[in-house]
């Protein structure tokens, strides 16, 4: 698809789904990345994926990993090797095992909800920061979330939106190229956002 | 299944014979209907199961839901254990599982013994999940531990295993290393017991492969995370994680293994890599570097 269409496309979605969320709201790109990405890679039921609702009698992931694991994970990326240097060389495995718990869904498991959640500080590799904010910019995406599910049309509306943007073609491309085109638009979008409000 | 299509019918017969042998063929078409009536709900929840191993969660739940209307609608119509047997499956792959309990409930009182047990465990489960959430741990690990070894109904069996065996990982920082080992052994072979009568769920073995990974037993540890990638994972999020473990284990084993042994696991390494289409050793498909 071309660049400008998806940007027509992805301005219009914020401006129907703006109007769910509060001003300023901290959900919306992170719900509209990860409902597309979700889509078009077929991975499941948009709304429980979002609201994270495990099916009930789900298996899960086993979050308790073995203290070589989570050095591995901190020192296979040079950004987070760095960030977290101190720890590792005095090997401060409960400062590593806490920080842990909130940087491997996004960066060892790739949550595209998360990632969009936290996109400035990946930007910026402040992984302190995201490990700090993880528990409550979540809590409070996910409350703002669960308001504007409360409201009628809201999950018809984002399927709507989902089906509309498969018809475009695009469960043809890769995960990787479908996030590497969303996400660049939606920064373009953002951007556009902080241009406007200081006018 | 009727014999129907294969039946024919003599082209000379009496009158009284005739007459029987059409009664005959009504009984037989509708007692085929009773059967054929749950046949798509049976296959919408089979075809539903298989996408769901590919992680086509969302295709899969709409199988789920029209084997759900199908089932209910044999229920309807001629309630017997079988069709509630199958209500109670597809309710409980839709995650309603207090209706799932109730269709179980209802089919072992139409006869089918096992759903009883089914409908214990599911509630089982529900509250063994509440203990733990409110803080009773050690409740919850008695209630998961009795689920996962003595368990009839599969998918509660797999789901309290994987919270005994993550409950039991958690409470090892800060316990002496002998203990940490006791712990992990006799969790290793809880997960090969059960292992042993479904060795076909892939689940079992990334399981497996992360206690091997926390005995530092890495060669065996891959050779579990393997199979499990190859049998397929029941979340997109496991898979990952199984993932993640099979690279770690490479890194650990790069580390540590030196000359033919190296090169030997190198081979088989490389082999899965590229049937897996990875751009690198570290680097599984759906990772962006």
């Amino acid at each position: 698809m071309e660049e400008n269409k998806l940007l027509t496309f992805l301005r219009q979605t914020k401006e129907i789904l703006g109007d769910f969320f509060p001003a300023g709201s901290t959900a919306l790109l992170p719900v509209i990345f990860s409902s597309l990405v979700w889509a078009a890679t077929r991975r499941g039921e948009i709304k429980k994926k979002i609201l994270e609702t495990k099916v009930w009698l789900e298996p899960e992931t086993l979050r308790s990993k073995p203290a070589e694991f989570i050095l591995d994970f901190f020192k296979s990326g040079p950004e987070l090797r760095a960030v977290y240097e101190q720890e590792i060389a005095a090997g401060d495995l409960r400062a590593l095992r806490a920080a842990f718990r909130a940087l491997y869904p996004v960066l060892g498991l790739q949550d595209p909800f998360l990632e969009r959640l936290f996109s400035a500080e990946l930007k910026n590799h402040d992984y302190r920061r995201l490990t700090t904010e993880f528990g409550p910019r979540l809590e409070a995406a996910l409350s703002e979330i669960r308001a504007a599910g409360g409201r009628d049309y809201f999950w018809r509306t984002l399927e709507n939106i989902c089906h509309e943007f498969l018809k475009l073609g695009w469960a043809l491309l890769s995960e990787d190229e479908i996030r590497e085109q969303l996400k660049k638009a939606l920064e373009k979008i953002r951007a556009e956002k902080i241009t406007g409000d200081n006018r | 299944m009727t014999q129907v299509g294969q039946q024919t019918i003599p082209k000379i017969l009496n009158q009284k014979t005739r007459f029987r042998a059409a009664a005959g063929l009504i009984l037989i078409l509708l007692c085929s209907g009773c059967a054929s009536r749950l046949q798509p709900a049976k296959v919408h929840l089979a075809m539903g199961q298989e996408l769901e191993k590919s992680f086509r969660t969302e295709e899969a739940i709409a199988l789920y839901k029209k084997s759900l209307e199908e089932a209910d609608r044999a229920v309807r119509k001629k309630p017997s254990a079988q069709a509630y047997l199958l209500k109670g499956l597809a309710e409980f792959k839709l995650g309603r599982w207090t209706e799932a309990s109730r269709s179980f409930s209802l089919a072992a009182a139409l006869g089918e013994e096992k759903a009883e047990s089914w409908a214990r465990e599911v509630s089982l489960y529900g509250l063994a999940i509440s203990l733990r959430e409110q803080g009773l741990t050690e409740a919850a690990v008695r209630l998961f531990s009795v689920l996962a070894e003595r368990g009839k109904f599969s998918p509660a069996v797999r789901a309290a295993l994987g919270r005994l065996i993550d409950t039991q990982l958690e409470s090892l920082p800060g316990l002496p290393e002998k203990e940490q080992e006791k712990i992990i052994t006799k969790s290793i072979g809880i997960v090969e017991k059960v292992l042993g009568a479904d060795p076909a769920f892939g689940y079992y073995h990334y399981l497996l492969a992360q206690l091997l990974g926390h005995q530092k037993k890495y060669r065996e540890s891959f050779e579990e995370a393997v199979m499990a990638r190859e049998l397929g994972l029941p979340r997109l999020d496991i898979h990952r994680d199984n993932d993640n473990q099979i690279v770690f284990c490479y890194r650990r084993l790069k580390e540590s293994l030196s000359g033919e042994s190296w090169a030997e696991f190198n081979r088989t390494y490389r082999l899965w890599m590229d049937k897996w289409k990875w751009p690198d050793e570290e680097t599984p498909d759906w990772k962006r570097r």
